[in-house]
Formats: C-alpha cells, sequence, structure tokens
C-alpha cells in the first residue's frame, strides 16, 4: 500500500501543475478521506495519548484497549441482535 | 442561586433510592417500547412493504423515509455530549460541567437509536455484520455508507471510551456509597485504577475530547452525513455544499436542546435544581438561539438560492420545499424560539425553565420534521422528472412513526437503567475541593 | 522452456495427474483431442500444449507460479502480443487460498472437449488474447489504479477495453418504438418480476416543441461508470469486469436502497414485500450458490446450461430473475443468455430485444458496443448512411385534397393537367411537385362505376403508361391481365370458377365493351400464397372503336357471382386517351418550376364532376427545418390556372402516420452530463428538461403476463400496488400482498 502511494506521488511529482487532476486516479475518494482526514482526530488522540505530556504507559494501552474492546462490544452486539433478526425472521 | 451546596450525596441518590415516578416512567417507556418492538416485528414478517415507502420514479413513491430522517435527528442528537465535554475540557466552560455526563450519556442512547435505525430501515437487517464487513476495504474506498459507519463507529466508541475513562474517578471514590450488586461492573471500571494516574487520564481525556470536537461536528454530522446525499448528481434538493453546515447547524440546536430537556427532566427527578442551576440552563438556551440563529440563516441561504434564479430542477424542488406545510411549521416553529430566546437575552425575567423547556421539544419536533423532509422532497423531486409518478407521494405509516415513539422510550429506558448503575453528574462537579465552581460566571 | 519440446512419454509419472503417455489424468485420447482443439484456433497449439502440462506441473505444486510466468513470459508476449497474466505474488490483499474457484491454470488443462459443447467462443475465451488467460479470470478487476479484487468482492466498473470480452449495450431507436410493451412483458415473462416493478419500462411524454408523440424505452442504462455501485456498502451492487453488465448479488445486498437513491434514471425496483413469482417457479439449478461457486468453471456453465437455469451468472452469484423479499433488483441485461445457459442462439439477446422483434417493431439492438460489427453499431451506421443521403428529407406526410368542397370546378367538360404545387411561403413562387392530368365532368350520369360494385379481383395490369395512357384505335393492342383474389373471399366451395371479364370504354357519351372474354380460375393451379392468380389477355381491336381522339375510362368489369347475385362488377379503371394516330399526346408543359421536395399524387378519382366533393390523395416528404408549406392542386386550361383544391400544412401537424426516416440523425444518452457513461444510445427526440410523461397509448393496467399466472397485471402505479394491494388494481389474488 505504502508502496503504491510513494510510486504514485513520485508519478504525481511528474506531472505539470497546470494539468487535469483526476483523485480517483491515485486513490479512491474514500482512501482519502478515511484514513486521511477522518482519521486525523483520531491519529491526534492516540498520539496524544503516547506522545504527549503528562504520559504514562500504562494508561494508555488502557485506553487504547478500552478502545479496541468497546469497538468488538459495538460490532459484536450488532452481530448478536442480526443473528437473532436472522434465526426469527429468515 | 440556590442556598443549598451540592455534594457527592446527591449524586448518589438516584443509585440508592427508587421512587414511584421511576417505576411509572419505567413502565409506560417499556410499554411503548414493547409495542414498537412488535411493530418491527410485524416489518420483520412481512417486509418494508409495511411503510409507506415506494419506489421513486415510475413507483411514485420515496424511498428512504422517516427511517433515515430519524437516524439523522438521533445522531444530531448525539452531539450534545461532545459539545458540553468539549465546553468543559478545551474551552474551560466549567459552568457546564455538571451536565457534561448526562450529554456524554445522551450521545451512547442517541447513536445506539441512531444505530437501531439503520438496523430497522435495511431489507435484510440480518446481513448487516456478514456481509459489511467482508466487503469494507472495498467499499470504503467509495461508498458514503461505508464511511458513515466508520464514523459512527468511531463518534460512539471514542464517546464510549472517554465516558469509561472519567468513570474510573467517581467509581473508585463513590464506590461503598453504590449498590453492591453491580460490584463485578465497578470492578471492571476501576481495574489497575490509583490515585496517581487522575492527572494522566485528565490529559487522555482531554485529547479524547479533542479527536472527538472535530470528528463529531465537522465529519459526522457536518461531513459524512451530509455526503450521503450532497455527493449524488441526480437529487437538486441535496445539492450543494452547504449540506454540511446545514446538517451541522441541525445537529447542534437538537443537540442542545435535548440536553435541555433531559437535564430539566433529571433535575426534577432529583431535585439537583441547585447542582442543574437556572443560570446553566439559562447559558444552554442561549447558545441553543445561537445555533437556531445559524440553522435559520443557513436556511434563507437555501430558500434564496433555490428560487430566485434557480436552474429547472433545482427550482422545482425548492418552489415545493418552500409552500410545504411541514416545512413551514420547522421554520416557524424555530422562528418563535429563537423569538422567546431574544426575549430572554433582552430581558431575563422572560427566562423559565419551564419555558426553555417546551422551547427544546419544539426545536426537536422542528429539526426532526425538516430532516424527513429534506430526506423525502430530495427523493420525490430528482433531476430526471420526465415519470408522471414524479414528484412521489409519501406519508408516514403507523409502523414508521411508531418507530419514533419507540426509539424514545428505549432512549428513555437506557437513561433510566444507567441512572441506577453509575452517576450521571461527574464528581468533579460536586466537590468543595474544585475551585472551578458555580461561583465563576462563564459564557 | 522452448515450444519445441514435445510430450514426454518415457519418463516416470512425476505427479498424481501424469499418466503414462500423457501428462493430461485423461490421457493421451484426451490430450490428443485437446490438441486437435487447440489447433483449430489461431494460436500456437505447441505453446498450448505445452503451457497447459505446465499448468498440471503448477497445479501438483512442482513448480511454483513466479516459475511458470517466466518460463512462458517470452512466448506468451510473442503469441498473443501481450502477457497480462498477474504474478501472484505481487498481489498482498488476495487470498488465493480462499479463493474457491481456483486458477484459469487448472482450467487450461481441463479444457471441456465434450463435443457440442465446446464452442469456439468457450475455446477462444481460453486461449484468447490478453488478460482471459491463465488465472485471470479467477479475478474481477476494479479499474482503480490497477488493483485486483477476489471474486468474492465485485467491482464497480469494467475492466479496460484491452481486458474486457465485451461491453454490452443498446442502441433503441425511438422512431421505431410504438408502445406496445411487448418488451416489458417479454422482461416480465423472462424474470418473474413483480407486479409494478418495471425492469424494463416504455412511455409517451409530451415534448413542447412538436406535438410529436415521443416515446421512452427505459431499461437500465448499464452504466460504465454507476453511480449505483460506488455507493453500495457492502459491493453487492456491482459491474462484472468482463463485460461491464452493473448487477446486484442478491446474496449479500443488505437492502439498504442507496444504488436507488444514487441512480440517476430510477432503474431500481425494491421488493418490498413477497415476491410474485416464487422461487420455485424459476427455472434454476437445484444448487446452493456456495455449491455452484465450489464447482469449476467449466463443469458450472454445463451444469447451469443443462438445467436452463435463469438465476445464476457463470461466476456463480446469484445475480439473475427477480430479488428476493428484502433486497434491491433491476434490469440484469440477461446475464444467464450473455454467459450461454439458455442456449448459443441466445447468446447476445436480450428478453426484451426478443420481443420487440417478434413484434416486428425491432426498435431494441443490444449487443457488444465495443464491437463495431455487432447489431447495435450496424444499426447505428446503417442509421447514419441514410441520413447521409436523403439529408433534408424527415417525414413523408399524407395530404387529402378535398376538392369542390368549397367551389366547383368551372371548367368545360374535357381533360385538363392537373398539378400538384407547393410553396414555402406566402410571396414564394409556386413550385410544381407532381402533375397529372383529370377528366372533367359536369354529367353525373357519367360515371358508370354507380352501376358497378367493386370486384373481388384485386388486381389488374396491363396497358403501359406515363402520365396518361394511350389506347391506338389503327391497331389491335393487348392488354394482359393479372387477376388477384384473396383466397378467403372464393366463396365457392368449387374446383374452378368461371366468368366473364370485359373491357367497357366511357366516357363523353360514349359507353360500350370494347373487349371481353371468359376466364376460368383453377382453384388448385392459381394457388400461390393464399391468393388465387390468373394471367390472361385481352385483345382490343381499336377498328371496331368509332368514338373521337378524346380522353375516356377504361372500366375493367367481371361478371361474378356473390352471394347468389351475378352482375358486372368494377375490377379495376385506367384512363386512356384514345388516339387514331400518332405521335401520341403529351401533357402540356406545366407553367411551374420543378419543387426540390419530392412527393406524388397518389390517387386521383377518374373523373372530377363539378359540383361533387371528391379527394385527391397525395404525399409529399417535408424537411424538418420547414414549418409550413402551402399545397394546391390546380386545374390549368390553355395556360391559365384554376385552382380547384388548396391546403396548407404545417410541419407541427404531423402525427404517428407519418413515417420519419434518414434526416439529420437524432441521437442522444440520458444524462451524459452527469458522467454516469451510460451504454444505451437512443435515436430519436432527446428529452427536455422539463418535458413530462402522459397518458398514452401505452396500456399498463390492460396487459397481463402470461407465463407465471394469469394474474401478472403488467401496471406502472407501483406504490397504489404496495400500499393496498392487488384490490387498487382491479385484480384480486388470493393470499397476496
Amino acid at each position: 500500500m505504502m508502496l503504491t502511494l510513494l510510486t504514485q506521488a513520485l508519478a504525481l511529482a511528474s506531472v505539470p501543475l497546470a494539468s487535469g487532476f483526476d483523485p480517483w486516479e491515485f486513490a479512491p475518494p474514500g482512501v482519502w478521506l478515511i484514513f486521511g482526514i477522518v482519521g486525523l482526530p483520531v491519529y491526534v488522540a492516540f498520539s496524544g495519548w503516547f506522545l504527549g505530556r503528562p504520559r504514562n504507559i500504562k494508561s494508555s494501552v488502557l485506553g487504547s484497549v478500552t478502545f479496541l474492546a468497546l469497538v468488538c462490544s459495538l460490532w459484536g452486539g450488532l452481530f448478536a441482535l442480526t443473528m437473532l433478526i436472522r434465526l426469527f425472521f429468515f | 442561586m440556590s442556598s443549598k451546596e451540592a455534594s457527592p450525596e446527591d449524586i448518589v441518590r438516584p443509585m440508592q433510592s427508587t421512587s414511584r415516578w421511576y417505576y411509572a416512567v419505567f413502565a409506560a417507556a417499556g410499554i411503548v417500547a414493547l409495542i414498537w418492538l412488535a411493530l418491527w416485528g410485524y416489518q420483520l414478517e412481512e417486509g418494508l412493504i409495511v411503510t409507506n415507502l415506494a419506489d421513486w420514479g415510475s413507483g411514485g413513491g420515496v424511498t428512504w423515509g422517516v427511517y433515515i430522517g430519524a437516524f439523522i435527528w438521533w445522531v444530531g442528537i448525539a452531539h450534545g455530549g461532545i459539545i458540553l465535554s468539549a465546553a468543559v475540557r478545551l474551552f474551560g466552560m466549567k459552568r457546564y460541567q455538571p451536565i457534561a455526563r448526562i450529554a456524554e450519556l445522551l450521545t451512547i442512547g442517541a447513536l445506539s437509536m441512531a444505530g437501531l435505525y439503520i438496523v430497522v430501515h435495511t431489507g435484510r437487517p440480518d446481513r448487516l455484520v456478514t456481509s459489511v464487513i467482508p466487503a469494507y476495504p472495498w467499499s470504503v474506498q467509495t461508498s458514503p455508507l461505508a464511511w458513515d459507519i466508520t464514523v459512527i463507529t468511531l463518534y460512539f466508541v471514542l464517546t464510549a471510551t472517554y465516558l469509561a475513562l472519567t468513570l474510573r474517578y467517581d467509581v473508585h471514590r463513590l464506590r461503598d456509597r453504590m449498590p453492591d450488586h453491580l460490584g463485578p461492573v465497578y470492578s471492571i471500571i476501576t481495574m489497575g485504577y490509583s490515585e496517581r494516574e487522575d492527572e494522566i487520564i485528565e490529559r487522555m481525556v482531554w485529547w479524547l475530547a479533542l479527536g472527538i470536537i472535530v470528528l463529531a461536528p465537522l465529519l459526522l454530522h457536518g461531513g459524512v452525513i451530509p455526503w450521503l446525499f450532497a455527493l449524488l448528481p441526480s437529487m437538486p434538493g441535496w445539492q450543494g455544499a452547504i449540506q454540511g453546515p446545514q446538517f451541522l447547524s441541525i445537529a447542534l440546536t437538537s443537540a442542545i436542546a435535548g440536553v435541555i430537556i433531559i437535564s430539566l427532566l433529571l433535575r426534577r427527578a432529583y431535585d439537583w435544581d441547585h447542582i442543574l442551576t437556572d443560570d446553566m440552563v439559562r447559558g444552554l438556551t442561549l447558545w441553543l438561539g445561537f445555533f437556531g440563529l445559524m440553522f435559520i440563516w443557513l436556511q434563507l441561504q437555501q430558500v434564496i438560492t433555490g428560487v430566485y434564479a434557480p436552474a429547472i430542477d433545482a427550482g422545482t424542488v425548492a418552489s415545493a420545499k418552500v409552500v410545504n406545510p411541514v416545512y413551514i411549521f420547522a421554520i416557524v416553529s424555530m422562528v418563535l424560539v429563537l423569538a422567546y430566546i431574544f426575549a430572554q437575552a433582552v430581558r431575563e425575567s422572560v427566562f423559565t425553565p419551564a419555558r426553555s423547556l417546551v422551547a427544546a421539544f419544539l426545536v426537536l419536533a422542528a429539526t426532526l420534521s425538516e430532516k424527513v423532509l429534506f430526506v423525502v422532497e430530495g427523493l420525490e423531486y430528482p433531476t430526471f422528472s420526465l415519470y408522471h409518478a414524479i414528484p412521489g407521494h409519501y406519508f408516514p405509516s403507523i409502523v414508521e412513526l411508531g418507530s419514533v415513539a419507540g426509539t424514545m422510550a428505549l432512549c428513555t429506558l437506557f437513561f433510566l437503567a444507567i441512572l441506577k448503575v453509575v452517576p450521571v453528574i461527574e464528581l468533579h462537579a460536586v466537590e468543595d475541593h474544585d475551585d472551578h465552581g458555580e461561583t465563576e460566571v462563564e459564557a | 522452456m522452448s515450444t519445441e519440446d514435445t510430450t514426454e512419454s518415457t519418463d516416470e509419472p512425476a505427479h498424481p495427474y501424469e499418466t503414462e503417455d500423457s501428462f493430461h489424468p485423461m490421457g493421451e485420447e484426451w490430450e490428443g483431442r485437446m490438441r486437435e482443439e487447440l489447433e483449430e484456433t489461431d494460436f500456437d497449439a505447441d505453446l498450448g500444449m505445452q503451457m497447459a502440462r505446465d499448468a498440471q506441473r503448477l497445479v501438483a505444486g512442482e513448480i511454483t507460479e513466479a516459475e511458470f510466468y517466466d518460463e512462458y513470459h517470452d512466448d506468451v508476449e510473442e503469441e498473443f502480443e501481450t502477457d497480462a497474466r498477474p504474478v501472484f505474488d505481487d498481489i498482498e490483499d488476495a487470498e488465493f487460498e480462499d479463493v474457491d474457484d481456483g486458477s484459469m491454470l487448472k482450467n487450461l488443462a481441463d479444457i471441456d472437449l465434450e463435443g457440442d459443447d465446446a464452442s469456439r467462443r468457450d475455446v477462444m475465451k481460453k486461449m484468447g488474447a490478453g488478460a482471459a488467460f491463465l488465472g485471470y479470470g479467477a479475478y474481477a478487476t476494479v479499474n482503480q489504479g490497477g488493483e485486483d479484487v477476489p471474486q468474492d468482492i465485485s467491482g464497480i466498473r469494467p475492466a479496460g477495453p484491452e481486458e474486457r470480452e465485451h461491453r454490452w449495450g443498446m442502441v433503441i431507436d425511438l422512431e421505431r418504438c410504438d408502445g406496445c410493451l411487448a418488451c416489458v412483458t417479454g422482461c416480465v415473462d423472462e424474470n418473474g418480476t413483480s407486479t409494478g416493478a418495471n425492469w424494463m419500462y416504455v412511455f409517451t411524454y409530451d415534448n413542447e416543441a412538436t406535438e410529436q408523440e415521443n416515446f421512452l424505452v427505459r431499461p437500465c442504462q448499464h452504466c460504465s461508470n454507476a453511480p449505483c455501485a460506488k455507493v453500495c456498502p457492502v459491493r453487492a451492487r456491482h459491474a462484472r469486469a468482463e463485460d461491464g453488465i452493473v448487477l446486484t448479488d442478491y446474496e449479500t445486498c443488505i437492502g439498504c436502497r442507496y444504488c436507488q437513491v444514487a441512480c440517476p434514471y430510477g432503474v431500481n425496483y425494491f421488493q418490498w414485500g413477497e415476491p410474485d413469482v416464487p422461487m420455485d417457479e424459476l427455472t434454476h439449478l437445484d444448487k446452493t450458490p456456495e455449491e455452484v461457486r465450489a464447482l469449476d468453471e467449466e463443469e458450472r456453465n454445463r451444469q447451469l446450461t443443462e438445467a436452463n437455469d435463469h438465476v445464476y451468472d457463470d461466476r456463480g452469484k446469484w445475480v439473475d430473475s427477480r430479488p428476493p423479499q428484502g433486497v434491491m433488483g433491476k434490469c440484469t441485461f440477461c446475464p444467464t443468455r450473455q454467459d450461454g445457459h439458455s442456449g448459443e442462439e441466445k447468446f447476445a439477446t436480450t428478453a426484451c430485444m426478443d420481443a420487440c422483434d417478434e413484434s416486428g417493431m425491432s426498435a431494441i439492438h443490444f449487443g457488444d458496443m465495443d464491437d463495431p460489427e455487432s447489431r447495435p453499431n450496424q444499426y447505428l451506421r446503417r442509421r447514419s448512411e441514410n441520413a447521409n443521403e436523403k439529408e433534408n428529407i424527415k417525414f413523408d406526410a399524407d395530404l387529402d385534397f378535398a376538392v369542390n368542397a368549397e367551389e366547383p370546378i368551372d371548367v368545360d367538360d374535357g381533360h385538363y393537367p392537373l398539378a400538384f404545387v407547393e410553396r414555402r411561403a406566402g410571396t414564394d413562387p409556386w413550385l410544381a411537385i407532381d402533375s397529372g392530368s383529370a377528366v372533367v365532368s359536369s354529367d353525373q350520369s357519367f360515371d358508370p362505376s354507380e352501376n358497378f360494385e367493386e370486384s373481388r379481383i384485386d388486381d389488374i395490369g396491363g396497358i403501359p403508361s406515363e402520365e396518361t395512357d394511350v389506347l391506338y384505335t389503327d391497331e389491335e393492342t393487348d392488354i394482359d391481365l393479372r387477376i388477384v383474389y384473396d383466397d378467403d373471399e372464393f366463396e365457392s366451395e368449387a374446383e374452378s370458377e368461371d366468368f366473364n371479364v370485359a373491357l367497357r370504354l366511357v366516357g363523353a357519351g360514349a359507353d360500350d365493351d370494347i373487349a371481353d372474354r371468359d376466364v376460368t380460375l383453377d382453384v388448385e393451379d392459381n394457388l400461390v400464397d393464399d391468393q388465387l392468380v390468373a394471367e390472361t389477355t385481352l385483345t382490343v381491336d381499336g377498328s371496331t372503336i368509332t368514338r373521337p381522339d378524346d380522353i375516356y375510362v377504361l372500366y375493367l368489369l367481371v361478371e361474378e357471382t356473390v352471394e347468389g347475385e351475378t352482375a358486372r362488377r368494377v375490377a379495376d379503371t385506367r384512363r386512356v386517351y384514345l388516339s387514331g394516330d400518332r405521335p401520341a399526346v403529351d401533357t402540356p408543359d406545366l407553367p411551374y418550376s420543378d419543387s426540390s421536395l419530392t412527393g406524388a399524387l397518389d390517387s386521383v378519382p377518374p373523373v372530377l364532376f363539378t359540383g361533387d366533393e371528391q379527394t385527391v390523395a397525395a404525399t409529399i416528404q417535408y424537411p424538418e427545418f420547414e414549418q409550413t408549406h402551402e399545397t394546391r392542386l390546380v386545374l390549368l386550361e390553355d395556360g391559365s390556372e384554376d385552382v380547384v383544391a388548396a391546403q396548407e400544412y404545417t410541419f407541427d401537424e404531423q402525427d404517428t402516420t407519418n413515417t420519419p426516416w434518414g434526416g439529420k440523425q437524432s441521437s442522444f444518452k440520458l444524462l451524459e452530463n452527469l458522467g454516469t457513461e451510460p451504454n444505451i444510445t437512443y435515436l430519436g427526440n432527446e428529452p427536455a428538461p422539463d418535458d413530462e410523461q402522459r397518458e398514452g397509448p401505452v396500456a399498463y393496467g390492460q396487459l397481463d403476463s402470461e407465463k407465471w399466472d394469469e394474474w401478472m397485471n403488467i401496471i406502472d402505479e407501483r406504490k397504489e400496488h404496495l400500499d393496498y394491494g392487488a384490490a387498487a388494481n382491479g385484480r384480486n389474488r388470493e393470499g397476496a400482498d
């Protein structure tokens, strides 16, 4: 993935500025959006945890584990609900 | 200003005793919720034909209606949490600290209802997880719905993490006054806790608040949600870069209204006038006015551009919107609320908590109507309007209207349950040694 | 390894697949047949055989894919001018083991040589140039930065022009459509869609510029840049890489309806409730989707074809026929036909196109838009060729002139030139489109046709003619008659019928027979295509005619028995000029220049009676840009003009009896500016942004699909049906919604 981005970035560098730019050519919009823009606040928060001051590795890990556990609980709960629906209705 | 002093006793009271009113509200909410669940079961059995939705185009209907409108509305209400938390932690508005956790809990409850609406609105909800997850690496590249799912998940989890972290301090200190039978739950919350971590945790939740204040308003309700609509080239009612700011204004307005309602209801139930003070409610009311004004102003932008010299398709939907009774109701309601808020800003005596409560309910009714109308009218007036069945027709069915009542009941039940488990007001807000107390005058 | 290596026969078998004399598990005979098959193609059979052998080794794990790739890279490049086989090691995300279907590498070694099934298309598919070869078939391209996507997740765009096999699309000639809804019915028959889910939809709309009736035929546009595929959150809606068909995976779809929201054209129809046609009424292979995908491609296609399956496509995805409850559906371009499961003869056809052809309109032309010789492209070419030839002509118009309607003809009895003239505007000179002649008579009794009914005889051949037929009285003239009866008019059971035919000369006070004969019509001998045809000759002896030179009307009279009554009846008439000497009389020069318009006087009554209203029919071909023409019929006498009839004809008044043809061909695509790249090209008038559908001859509500059950009413008010059930459409279906 990174390799692709790098090669594309190099390709971009060789394109004259005045020509048309097709954002889809390098990566689809969703990739830019989710991993670039939407991800930023999340990256910043986690960076702040691990790199900001005052910090404590144990607490940062606790927070991260909590975060992951909650993602799994959310989707796990949703999965359970949908499986129940499948059981009763489909 | 009450002469009573806030104390930790106040905030554990809900967990220690249960009044008749609690049972009554629980029962009522429970019945409404059960009725709706039965209706939903009927829908799962018969299919979405039980709604009044239909195919747009030759079909003569609209394919998204109350379910999606209410989904957007609940996500808007959910923004109350981060607004209040950001106000407290990032901008130092300690005046609102007593209400902050309640607002965050509202976020969790409202986002859960929004997520439930996704399950309700799909034709094959049993496939939601099994179809979405495997396809995600590809769907996230191009599908605004996949982006929506991503950001809602992030908002939910970040908020829940925030709550989990901030509860540690409270639960540790108040544990002896909280119900024994929930011991295991409290143990999990305070796992590995030591008092040295307090300062670190404070800093960590500050970072979280910073992340969420960018994520939620700017990228969720002012981002991926309006983009679900605005990125499509063929529904002129949804077009334009203004949808981002427009949706944000709705979110902020609904969010504050939700917080006002919850705080006034809880205050009444638990005699918390001295904690959730009139002063605080006045402040919230002013903010409601500010966000409401933004909403009206952005509607003005849309109306002007839609009727002055529009393209044919844009003009058709704009002129339909302007004369639609639902739209007129929404705008007039907002104007009435703004009038009240302006009046009480000019003359303090105009303000009463009761009036603010009514204003808040009116705002929620207005924002729900406007959002449902937005969704529906976009589909009623597409660019490709050749079909004689366009504009389509739609009026929500009992099943759909039931879902609005049902989700409100479920959210109520959620709050009733959570009141019994954790303190809904931060300990920091009522501690004597907290030197950012009520005496400081804030915006 | 070079291609000169021949198959080895003496080495010990290196892997389980290698038998004594052949690397193919089925033995030498199969290998021989494979070689024969390869030799039929245009490509190097030796190379193919060698690669097949090594493909077996690869499957057995003897060599790695990188080795296999490298070995043949040069040879493949030389043979096919490109080597687009993916090197699997590069693809990080793809889990090769999870791809049930396995690699095309296996398929190369497993070519189905069962006689009829190994169609050239199938063989070429495997042997053909480019990426269809060797393993590429397991992957569907996404066309986003060249990323490959595994088979269980689908792409959203067709593959590039070099890689894809087809680009299915349509050319629809709206000018040929007449709103019969055969295509809509045909689609419902083929797919079992529910009432009101009009995957194919035809409707009439108003266009303010003309009062012309316009039709729009609206299937799914199968866009090459489909917004519906982009927005699907589970990649159920996708475009097939091999041919660009946009399909919905009914197993994956969660029913969020975002594709329906995103589609600009409104082609999606959700299955809101229980489908009208139960699954067991659809013809399909009796296997679950997983089982179908577990088969290798050859076997899968074979089984699907054998079962005449109509729900799976060649990837084993459930995408065809109506969707189940809670899932989205739309026009599919009939993938089971394109994949050969309905038989070779249905390849490159769709149900709607077949129905339109059968109903005689042939307005729909489906085919490979990439192929210049496909049916739609040929049709486009033919239409534009016609357009170039006849530049300024757009419509045939029928004109009926009412002669003597307002003012009676005011000339002496006689024969006069008749001119059909036109001019564009009030001050332009009149121009002649056609000319003829008319006999004017004030004597009503002159019309002998009063005394005669029309015979059953249909046709008379005979006197050669320019503007005026001439009958010379100084000689004998043979007049050939071709007598034609429609078989169903022939009443008698007899094997033959006798009747008498006579020629009667009528005019200027004269009225007598000039020739006659008896004719026998033999039923058996003369039956040609449901018609009884007899040819005979009447001989007119000019010396027996004692009339002066003048215009007369020649009547062919037939004495025949109809319903028990015997009488003389008129079979045909012809205007003749009787002349005792030559040269023939010419029609005097008309005082008009020729018009550039093409047209003709179609039928002028044999005699124009003064005072009696009669109709003269004419046709004219109008250029599309001309708004108004005045047209006239003019009777000329000694150079002066006497207008006998005038009619103004405007472009706006054209109706559908006019046949538009040629002209500046208008072709368009719907909503092209949205960038969806639709694959349907329309010929005809493009709808304007504010056009609206109106009630038209299209008969929704009155048509049924006969195939599924007699209640399958074809309607277009689906919302009413969804809200109130079948009762809303006046139909009562037991147990339905």
